[in-house]
């Protein structure tokens, strides 16, 4: 064969494979785009078209395992990606692929080695930076989230604030759980939470709950001044000045705060359950117990509006319908100690002391 | 009559036993040099506005001494604040105990000591005896008087458990434990008498309380113990983590508690004191006990008893009438918070605050666990039942980052309605290093004042009631007393590392007042009585109803005046005065002039040998009510 003849053979080959490479970059951006348009499926059987075309690819086999997994197609995924296990090749999708089957296994360590692995490569990989900060915070690991989240910042601000914010909310919550002294750190992860989030309503109400809660008065209310402004929030206004008032020792205050707020908004549920909650405290069971049948109406039964319920029928005396609602309470939120607590003293005091002490037993299990 | 607003308490069918013959009464001894407690009981010229109707009037007031009383020893609990505390014993500081030591009418001031940690020998760690002079001016006598013990001491309990008139004392330390006998104002330490009494070289005991649990006629008693307090691994293990950045002494959890013990009196003629936790029922698992009060919280008439524990459920025991207990705090709602969790119980003051014959109890707290307050819910006939209701009724939330300590219900501005103290300061000096801010080391103390009205409800009365409760400090334990007799209670309150303070009442527009010292018939004939511990007082003035019991052992590591004192308000005269004796035997009153101390024994008196009383028209009808005896 000639030289030109060769070249012509080299020239022909790379144009072939230009072509397939084009061809798979063509493949490779559908399949994302269908990704991004929530359609996981069609991306992934894009995929395996053109890696059944063309061969073993890592990008597209990385891709089609993600894919794959956002379809909650776990096993094929575990399949696609058992030929890389140990993988150390150059393609961050297959680390974020792995890191994400480690995730499911609840095995961190790996999850969080491989999307490092990943960022590695690609230093503005999104996706592998968020699933580096949601294992983190499911791990507890928040100063590596805020950390992350802070990077990510830098290459998308929104996603990054955002992600910092939850990560920063999941810290809170923690605190909040685990150590009552440290409840001063809990405000200020809820409060950075808000400034990477402004105007954010859920982080706000978070942040507005543990400064009454740990007697913050004033900062509530100017939070919630700043927060609920509008003439559409007056009954989150009034209510928020109820609990102000609440932990101020002032029933009639914080009664007339609650009242306020359903004359705004009748279907303020947590509102109503505060009147349950107060009329409770004061005695008044069947007062409590019409509060809570309006709040029933408006909104979906929670853990929190069986157990007052529960408490006001123990007030009247119907001990059979507190224990069938105090049990409700239970069920819908199994680690809901106050509920457990006093279905407890009602078994027991009701001559079922077996089952009740049992209960008692689970719920007091420790300090605070 | 006062209704039966107890179950037990049917006084309807007492006959009338009119004071005057059946019954010996006199009011507290003329003194020369202090105000006579009728003199000064007058209400104020300008108090014309009723009290206890409304909250118009200025509420509760205090003066904090300025050592010209002559209470003026320093606290000793090992290195000071400044030097740094290392172990969990040298933060807690001793209890004070409320006492007539000598006889003369007075109450006489008890301090239990710790021990200093750089000087030798412990330093000047012995306990105090301040004799009260009148005129408020006390004089110290520890040493005198042979009740100077030396120990690393907290708790200080005085109770005349052989029934001759006088105030014997319980010491209680990490170490033996003391117990002296009084005779007539000179104390032998009569420890050895007792077999396990002074318990082992290593427990650390704390709060002690007594009373007549087997309706025997003498006192039983128990004392709490805490934890086993081991130096050389405590250093091993170096400051425990607390909050996020801080640290600080280990304990209590993680190490290793110690187990109350129950005593029970054997009676004449040796009163003698013998172990008897098991046979009591009273045995239980270590639970870092601090202080025990007893109190008849079902109103079957005999005497239940409540502890306080650090960390781990506090205990309620309720007694069958024979002395021997069952624990049932979780079912009754005393053992914890109101949503089930352990909190790391201190003290405990108990008075009843609903005005219905049943006592409630307040139990003081760590920082950002609210005080506790158990609203007493029992039914007639029914098993203890309560309700924890600290914050609904504004006793909770202002307590939230402090740590309190001593505490009492009592009628501080006599307006008729029971306030609550609390003595406020954080366990750890190093608390200040730590964040949140909020928490400190030093702390002002708190003053609920109660408000009159058909609901249970408090405002906090702190800022308005002088330097005790607006000055930060190292607050610990307190007691409340009338020390200078003018019918306002007083407050003392230790401080750690500092000299205790004293807090004269000297509330401005104070209502009309009733103090009732109490008495059993004396054991002998030079001892005509002794003090009437585990009685019950009902009180009506129209429809307006008090009661009380007097308590022997109660706030922290402490003993409060045996005598109880009712506030009145407005009411210048009671209609009606009932008094149940823990020996079975009641007595009633009609008309009942206010605005004095009142001695009363009771009429029946308890045989030697702790058999029934001897019946005659007051016991047996007090027997017929259900409120006699077993």
């Amino acid at each position: 064969m000639s030289a030109r003849r060769i070249l012509l053979a080299v020239a022909a080959c790379l144009l072939v494979t230009a072509g397939t490479f084009a061809q798979q970059d063509k493949v490779f951006d559908q399949a994302r785009s269908l990704r991004r348009s929530g359609q996981p499926g069609a991306a992934a059987a894009l995929l395996a078209a053109a890696i059944e075309r063309h061969g073993r690819d890592e990008r597209l086999a990385g891709l089609r395992g993600l894919c794959l997994l956002d379809d909650r197609r776990v096993p094929e995924a575990r399949v696609l990606a058992a030929p890389f296990a140990g993988y150390a090749g150059r393609e961050p999708r297959v680390h974020v692929l792995l890191g994400r089957l480690a995730q499911a296994d609840a095995n961190a360590e790996s999850a969080i080695a491989s999307f490092r692995a990943a960022l590695a490569l690609e230093p503005a990989f999104v996706e592998a930076y968020a699933c580096l900060i949601q294992v983190a915070m499911s791990t507890r690991q928040f100063e590596l989230a805020a950390e992350e989240a802070g990077r990510l910042e830098a290459i998308q601000p929104e996603l990054g604030r955002s992600l910092g914010a939850d990560a920063l909310v999941a810290q809170a919550q923690v605190i909040r759980s685990a150590a009552d002294e440290q409840f001063g750190y809990a405000i200020e992860k809820y409060e950075a939470a808000l400034v990477k989030r402004p105007g954010d309503r859920a982080i706000a109400r978070a942040l507005l709950d543990c400064m009454i809660d740990y007697f913050r008065i004033e900062s509530a209310r100017a939070l919630s001044a700043s927060i609920f402004s509008e003439d559409r929030d007056a009954a989150e206004r009034h209510y928020y000045e109820g609990r102000c008032l609440d932990a101020l020792a002032d029933p009639p205050g914080a009664l007339a705060e609650y009242r306020a707020a359903l004359a705004s908004d009748a279907g303020h549920v947590a509102a109503r359950h505060q009147i349950a909650r107060l009329a409770i405290e004061d005695g008044r069971f069947e007062e409590a117990r019409e509060q809570l049948a309006l709040a029933a109406a408006a909104g979906p039964v929670s853990a929190r509006s069986c157990l007052l319920l529960g408490l006001a029928e123990e007030g009247l005396g119907h001990d059979v319908q507190s224990e069938a609602a105090l049990r409700e309470s239970v069920s819908l939120d199994p680690g809901n100690n106050k509920a457990l607590y006093h279905l407890g003293r009602l078994l027991v005091r009701t001559g079922r002391g077996s089952e009740g002490e049992a209960l008692l037993a689970r719920v007091n299990t420790g300090p605070r | 009559m006062i209704p039966p607003f107890r179950a037990q308490s049917t006084v309807a069918t007492l006959p009338l036993c009119l004071l005057i013959g059946c019954t010996q009464e006199s009011e507290s001894p003329a003194r020369d040099d202090v105000h006579s407690a009728k003199a000064v009981a007058t209400r104020p010229a300008d108090a014309s506005q009723p009290l206890g109707a409304d909250k118009t009037h200025p509420g509760p007031h205090f003066s904090i001494d300025d050592g010209a009383c002559g209470i003026t020893h320093r606290n000793l609990s090992g290195p000071t604040a400044e030097q740094g505390k290392r172990y969990l014993l040298d933060c807690i500081g001793p209890g004070i105990a409320v006492l007539d030591a000598d006889g003369d009418g007075r109450l006489d001031l008890y301090f239990a000591q710790g021990r200093a940690a750089d000087l030798p020998d412990g330093g000047d760690c012995a306990n105090r005896l301040y004799l009260n002079l009148g005129g408020r001016r006390f004089a110290e006598h520890g040493a005198d008087a042979g009740v100077a013990d030396r120990g690393y001491g907290f708790g200080a309990l005085a109770f005349d458990f052989d029934n001759d008139g006088d105030s014997d004392l319980l010491v209680t330390n990490h170490g033996p434990n003391v117990l002296y006998r009084n005779d007539g104002g000179r104390f032998t330490d009569v420890t050895a008498e007792h077999p396990g009494m002074a318990g082992g070289a290593e427990d650390w005991s704390t709060g002690a309380a007594a009373a007549d649990v087997d309706g025997d006629g003498d006192l039983d008693l128990y004392v709490c113990n805490y934890l086993r307090h081991d130096a050389s691994d405590l250093d091993r293990r170096g400051l425990c983590r607390f909050m996020t950045e801080c640290h600080v002494p280990c304990g209590p959890l993680g190490l290793d508690a110690q187990a109350d013990v129950f005593f029970r009196n054997g009676g004449p003629p040796d009163y003698r004191y013998t172990e008897a936790s098991v046979d009591a029922g009273l045995a239980h698992a270590p639970s870092y006990g601090f202080q025990p009060v007893f109190s008849d919280v079902d109103g079957d008439g005999d005497l239940d008893l409540y502890v306080s524990n650090d960390s781990v459920p506090n205990f309620l025991f309720v007694n069958d009438g024979s002395g021997r207990f069952t624990e049932v705090g979780l079912v009754a709602g005393v053992a914890c918070s109101n949503a089930g969790l352990a909190e790391a119980g201190m003290g405990v003051a108990c008075g009843d605050l609903q005005g219905d014959g049943l006592p409630e109890f307040y139990v003081t707290n760590f920082s950002t666990q609210l005080n506790s307050l158990y609203v007493n819910r029992t039914r007639p006939g029914g098993p203890p039942w309560f309700d924890e209701q600290a914050k609904p009724v504004g006793v909770g939330g202002p307590t939230l980052f402090k740590l309190s300590w001593g505490c009492a219900i009592a009628d501080f501005d006599n307006d008729g309605v029971p306030d609550i103290f609390c003595s406020n300061g954080h366990v750890y000096p190093q608390v200040d290093d730590c964040r949140p801010s909020e928490i400190v080391y030093r702390q002002p103390c708190n003053l609920f004042a109660g408000v009159a009205g058909p609901r249970l409800r408090f405002t906090d009365a702190s800022a308005d009631a002088g330097a005790l409760t607006t000055v930060p400090d190292s607050h610990r334990s307190c007691v409340v007393a009338d020390l200078d007799d003018d019918g306002r209670l007083d407050l003392v309150v230790n401080r750690l590392d500092e000299s205790p303070l004293v807090a004269w009442n000297d509330t401005p527009a104070s209502g009309h007042w009733l103090a009732l010292q109490l008495q059993l018939p004396g054991a002998t004939p030079e001892a005509p009585g002794h003090a009437a511990v585990g009685a019950h007082i009902l009180a009506r003035a129209g429809d307006r109803r008090w009661s009380a019991e007097v308590h022997c052992g109660s706030s922290f590591l402490s003993t409060e005046d045996l005598r109880v004192h009712l506030g009145l308000g407005d009411t210048a005269m009671l209609d009606e005065l009932l008094v149940h004796f823990a020996n079975g035997a009641a007595m009633r009153m009609e008309n009942v002039a206010v605005d004095r101390v009142l001695v009363l024994r009771s009429p029946s008196p308890v045989p030697a040998g702790g058999a029934a009383p001897a019946p005659d028209a007051a016991t047996a009808d007090a027997d017929a009510a259900g409120k006699g005896p077993p």
